[in-house]
């Protein structure tokens, strides 16, 4: 079966923004401007969008019943969250070196943001400890007091 | 294969509402969640109405090793890859959801 139309095109994006980090690399002595600095933070924002889309695309399509639930399909979303996150390295270091000079790239905000955000859904795909932090165990409390009290209510 | 169900009239039936109760904190995280999150939340209700288990769920629970003053575990399931809920179970059987989110949120929030 060929893969979703959606799929190929997150890859696709991901493939895109990892091709200009190879780019930029090996010169990026030379091309340390803010400006292509904001252009590549902007590929890696745009990339991560569209595997936030497909995301949510297979999800509702299962949801719906439109299609089959697929474990290799969640693979490859994984997988291509991971890969986004590999040229992350070198976004941190040629951010790092805008910011010592003294010009901040105006998506750097949203960038920390992806990356925080694909670090913590990999995480929670790797996380095998499962336990609940002492905050979790204080909302839960509050939360069984609360429906006890009969002040929860039905789903919205 | 599921029935097909739009979302657009998805309503959730009276088994899912008897069931489920949620806190006001949860309400409030979601009624911050983006439009198209809470709709496809309110998809995924329906899934889990008809099966708590169901592989897109992704659902496991969460262990709760202190002496607190329940001592409950919860149950994580997964919204899409990005968004997570979490519920108990009370003595009553009605599962109390209370906390929604993306999971950059959830490590914030329990400091991990």
């Amino acid at each position: 079966m060929s893969e979703p139309l959606a799929i190929q095109a997150a890859a696709h994006n991901v493939e895109f923004y990892e091709q200009h980090a190879q780019k930029f690399i090996p010169d990026h002595q030379k091309a340390m401007d803010c400006f292509d600095c904001q252009a590549f933070l902007q590929l890696g924002i745009d990339a991560f969008r569209w595997l936030i889309n497909t995301d949510e695309l297979i999800n509702k399509a299962v949801a719906e019943g439109i299609t089959e639930y697929d474990a290799e399909l969640e693979s490859k979303l994984d997988r291509l969250f991971r890969r986004w996150l590999v040229p992350c390295e070198f976004a941190n270091d040629w951010i790092d070196l805008q910011l010592q000079r003294g010009h901040q790239p105006d998506n750097l905000k949203r960038f920390r943001k992806c990356q925080a955000e694909a670090t913590a859904i990999v995480k929670s795909i790797d996380n095998t400890t499962r336990q609940m932090s002492d905050s979790l165990i204080e909302l839960r409390d509050e939360a069984i007091e609360k429906h006890r009290r009969g002040e929860t209510a039905e789903f919205i | 294969m599921r029935p097909s169900r739009s979302i657009a009239v998805a309503k959730l039936p009276n088994s899912f509402r008897q069931a489920n109760q949620t806190t006001p904190a949860f309400r409030e995280m979601y009624s911050k969640l983006p439009k198209s999150t809470r709709e496809l939340c309110r998809s995924k209700c329906l899934v889990f109405n008809e099966d708590p288990g169901h592989r897109s769920l992704r659902s496991h629970d969460l262990k709760d090793n202190s002496k607190g003053s329940h001592s409950k575990d919860s149950v994580s399931i997964s919204v899409t890859m990005r968004y997570r809920a979490i519920y108990v179970v009370d003595e009553d059987g009605i599962n109390v959801w209370y906390w929604i989110g993306t999971h950059d949120d959830y490590d914030t929030f329990t400091g991990t």
